[in-house]
């Protein structure tokens, strides 16, 4: 057996710590095997400074291997940095560490595996879950969606684009704040920041369920700046989902799609693939209708189920030129579909009122005619 | 005479790719896979089925994550794994439409309509209001061959929701299967003003047109759909077909050229462009296009394909004269997929009364008839074959055993050809006369009566069948001959000779230089015997012997030449 499948052994080993980085002790793992993650295993854990318990983020031992996941989550570390004491962002409650542990095998080998990890606070839950198992109402996901949102706007504004944003990395906080995280396929737009993949190499950073078509094209490294539009693609597909509990792009990125997309962008030269993109990306729109929200899986209430159509439609236009990414114009939406939701029956009652004078105008035209 | 051996050894024939069909357009684009992935999308649906299996291993009481599941197993066409996960889905959460909806589709692909039409239907319970569980039982009335049922249904659809485009699309489909393509296309249009931009939509659209014969909103239609998808091969194929019978050739060239050059791998699209190069009698270039794509066919494709584009590639050869590659082509036609058609079988039996080889037609014209039996082509082939070796007797056996089961002007005149060869002119007069009968004005069956009654010497009767074609009315290389003939018998050497003449000119302006030769020695044999007939045995004999000078070594004509020749010389 590899050391990679003893996931088990590995998460054992942390929990044999006492206490790491002089106060975190009392390790426990996340869940019954650390966490959803191939590359990231999750822990609580007491922190003795602050006396909040908190969440240990544990680099894979056996998967050092892989330098870009190890570099993605040393960069995770050090940009959580530029974000304490911000809302909306997972806060880092200590910085980047190592630890090293050794055991043997069943033939006397001595191994040491070396653990890298960061401390962040602890959140109660994830969108995913709250997705999975439903049990929200409207009003709350709109909220939980516009916190979404409001993290987001913070990485935008210090010019980091996210490149995954996606349920699970939206974590739901006691206080019920949303908070965005896992921050290790993001990436600084600044002109001196390095990127860590220097070219497309067939590689889609983050979940191919939530990324951008142009993100799928490629599109990354040859006009990294996209990956703002991308980002607005991301929250359009969690609006979907919260709001039908089905992944937006298994109904839109079928064999069908990936064949055109990959036929369309097969054999393009280095630094010829956003033109060729471009060229294309109406007939892929086009060919590709994104489903009806309110015709896929449980819906959204009646008097915002138009709005909420408009609103994710806008957000996932698979032409990025055309795609909503003004986040004023964002909020401005979800607050009237909040003030909607409160006010349902008023709202219900002036719509009717306006459809009626629309009618009697409309028969006097006819009249007058 | 009407020689059809020769009528028949004219034209090898093209087996074409079909027209727009409505089964070009069963599936609606937007409701599943229906793709062969390449290693690319391959690994791309596989890796959005992982993520997808690990949230719905993570959250394995959901429902949701399930349903989630099972849609990305339908994408990469893993049907009854998709089948697993709804099921599942429903044992969490009973009811769930999205599951039940699927699952219905899932047991319609596979084929069991009753599972598939209870789904639907326990589905309608549920969701009166909804378009989706009448399309589903549509399809399922259609699967089982009940049109009427699922046109029903698919209006009551609409009804329902007038915005459904799958309820609009399918409806269309329905009609299109139905014969009743003014209904379909409406049922299109109002689909297109669902969605404007939708380009299997106006692909659809187009393909109903063209079943309808109108190829001018057919190509609108299909140009539409191909600027809304410049890269749609289908659309490029169906348009390239329309333009094809619209004779647009150059239009045709450079669609495909570009296309071509997109996806060198696609057969269809060489056949077309091949098929382009015939009808401007390019056949070299047509050619190329024919071998690199059966050179490059994949494996996977129906063998069907493989023998089509080999029996047109021999058609090339023909028309380029390369007979010895022709014969090889045709036979891998017929090799690769016997049950392809007979039309490689006709094209191999031609070819070989071409090249002299009767023996090898007649074995050709039997597998062909081991397979289709009432292939009349073949029969009259195959019977050609048989005359060619002087069998006759074989060959008017199997010509009257077709005609005792169904009545054919153009075997009768076949046998009716055997029959004069074979001296049973009787015989040849009770046959054409019957087939007369119900195709009294059959100019081949007048030519062949005449000049029946001409070789048993009952001018006056052949001059009266004769009579029935019109002077003024253009005749063939058969009819001059025929009249010729007629000249001759009546003692008009020199008339008889200038209709000779005339049925060479013809059959030379027709390219049939076989035909012209055979006229001519046809010629030969009927002076012989006017000279001989008038007692100038020198003359005579001399025309007997430009007779037999000529390329022809084989036949009826030949053979009375020789024995002619016999009794010259024994005089």
């Amino acid at each position: 057996m590899s050391i990679d499948q003893n996931r088990e052994l590995i998460l054992r080993m942390v929990e044999s710590q006492a206490v790491l980085d002089g106060r975190f002790s009392n390790i426990r793992r996340i869940g019954d095997d650390g966490g959803p993650g191939n590359f990231s295993l999750m822990f609580t854990a007491a922190d003795s400074v602050t006396g909040n318990e908190v969440a240990l983020k544990v680099f894979h031992p056996a998967r050092r291997d892989d330098a870009y996941r190890l570099a993605s989550f040393r960069r995770e570390a050090e940009m959580l940095g530029e974000f304490v004491g911000q809302p909306n962002v997972i806060q880092r409650v200590s910085s980047l560490a190592d630890f090293t542990e050794g055991f043997d095998t069943p033939l006397n080998v001595r191994y040491t595996l070396t653990f890298s990890y960061f401390a962040m606070e602890l959140a109660k839950s994830d969108l995913a879950a709250a997705v999975a198992f439903g049990g929200l109402d409207a009003e709350a996901k709109l909220v939980f969606f516009r916190d979404a949102c409001k993290g987001l706007q913070r990485l935008h504004v210090r010019q980091i684009v996210h490149r995954d944003p996606k349920p699970r990395n939206l974590l739901v906080m006691a206080d019920r704040q949303v908070k965005i995280a896992d921050l290790g396929t993001s990436r600084s737009l600044d002109r001196d920041a390095v990127p860590l993949l220097p070219d497309y190499a067939g590689f889609w950073p983050g979940d191919l369920r939530y990324a951008a078509p142009e993100m799928l094209a490629g599109l990354f490294s040859e006009a990294p700046e996209l990956a703002i539009y991308a980002d607005f693609f991301g929250l359009g597909a969690i609006l979907f989902e919260l709001f039908t509990g089905q992944v937006l792009t298994l109904s839109v990125f079928d064999g069908s799609f990936a064949m055109d997309l990959t036929s369309a962008m097969a054999h393009v030269p280095p630094g010829k693939r956003r033109q060729i993109y471009d060229d294309f990306v109406t007939q892929l729109a086009d060919g590709h209708p994104l489903p009806n929200l309110s015709a896929t899986g449980d819906g959204a209430p009646r008097c915002i189920q138009l709005r909420l159509d408009g609103l994710y439609s806008e957000l996932c236009r698979l032409d990025y030129r055309k795609r909503l990414r003004r986040f004023e114009s964002l909020f401005r939406q979800i607050e009237i579909c909040l003030i909607v939701l409160r006010n349902e029956e008023k709202y219900l009652r002036w719509l009717k009122e306006k459809r009626r004078r629309r009618a009697t105008l409309i028969g006097a035209g006819r009249v007058a005619r | 005479m009407i020689d059809l051996a020769q009528e028949l050894k004219k034209k090898p024939s093209f087996v074409p790719i079909d027209p727009p069909d409505v089964d070009d357009i069963q599936a609606l684009p937007v409701a599943g896979p229906g793709v062969e992935p390449t290693e690319v999308v391959g690994r791309f649906l596989r890796q959005i089925t992982e993520k997808t299996r690990r949230d719905a291993t993570y959250y394995s009481k959901s429902y949701r994550a399930q349903i989630n599941l099972g849609v990305a197993l339908l994408n990469k066409g893993d049907l009854s794994a998709a089948q697993e996960a709804f099921e599942l889905a429903l044992k969490l959460e009973p009811a769930n439409q999205t599951a039940v909806l699927q699952l219905g589709r899932i047991y319609l692909r596979q084929g069991n309509l009753v599972k598939a039409k209870d789904a639907f239907a326990s589905l309608r319970k549920v969701m009166p209001h909804s378009a989706e569980p009448f399309v589903g039982l549509a399809e399922v009335s259609a699967a089982s061959g009940d049109l009427e049922e699922a046109q029903h249904l698919l209006q009551g659809a609409v009804d329902q929701d007038g915005h459904s485009l799958a309820a609009r699309f399918q409806l269309a489909t329905i009609f299109m299967r139905m014969g009743r393509t003014n209904e379909a296309v409406r049922a299109l249009k109002a689909a297109v003003r669902i969605q404007p931009r939708a380009p299997f939509l106006h692909y659809a659209l187009g393909v109903s047109y063209a079943i309808r014969k109108d190829p001018a909103r057919a190509k609108r239609a299909f140009e539409v759909s191909l600027r809304l998808a410049p890269g749609m091969a289908q659309a490029v194929k169906a348009l390239s077909k329309v333009l094809l019978e619209g004779a647009s050739f150059q239009a045709v060239r450079e669609l495909l050229a570009e296309q071509v050059a997109k996806d060198p791998h696609d057969f269809e699209l060489r056949e077309l462009l091949a098929w382009a190069y015939v009808r401007e009698q390019n056949y070299l270039a047509a050619r190329r296009q024919l071998y690199t794509a059966l050179s490059e066919l994949p494996a996977s494709v129906a063998t069907i394909n493989r023998a089509r584009i080999a029996n047109n590639l021999g058609v090339c050869y023909e028309f380029l004269k390369d007979l010895k590659h022709a014969e090889h082509f045709f036979l891998l036609s017929i090799d690769t997929f016997a049950e392809g058609g007979p039309i490689a079988y006709q094209n191999l039996e031609r070819l070989y009364l071409q090249m002299d080889k009767a023996q090898a037609a007649q074995a050709i014209a039997e597998r062909c008839l081991a397979q289709y039996p009432e292939d009349r082509t073949s029969v009259m082939l195959g019977a050609v074959a048989l005359g060619e070796q002087e069998r006759y007797g074989e060959a008017i056996a199997q010509c009257q055993s077709f005609l005792e089961k169904a009545d054919d002007a153009q075997i009768s005149a076949v046998l009716s050809n055997l029959l004069t060869d074979a001296e049973r002119f009787d015989e040849a007069i009770q046959v054409l006369r019957k087939a007369m009968r119900s195709k009294p004005l059959d100019r081949a069956l007048i030519n062949n009566l005449a000049y029946v009654y001409l070789m048993s010497d009952a001018i006056a009767e052949a001059r009266d069948v004769l009579r029935q074609v019109p002077e003024n009315e253009p005749a063939g290389a058969y009819l001059a001959a025929t009249r010729g003939l007629l000249r001759l018998r009546e003692g008009d050497l020199a008339g008889g000779v200038e209709g000779y003449e005339r049925s060479q000119q013809i059959a030379l302006q027709q390219g049939n230089q076989r035909l012209a030769v055979r006229s001519k020695q046809k010629m030969h044999l009927e002076l012989a015997k006017a000279w001989l007939l008038r007692g100038n045995v020198d003359v005579a004999l001399q025309e007997v012997r430009k007779g037999l000078a000529l390329p022809l070594k084989r036949g009826a004509y030949v053979r009375d030449l020789k024995r002619l020749a016999a009794r010259l010389s024994k005089s």
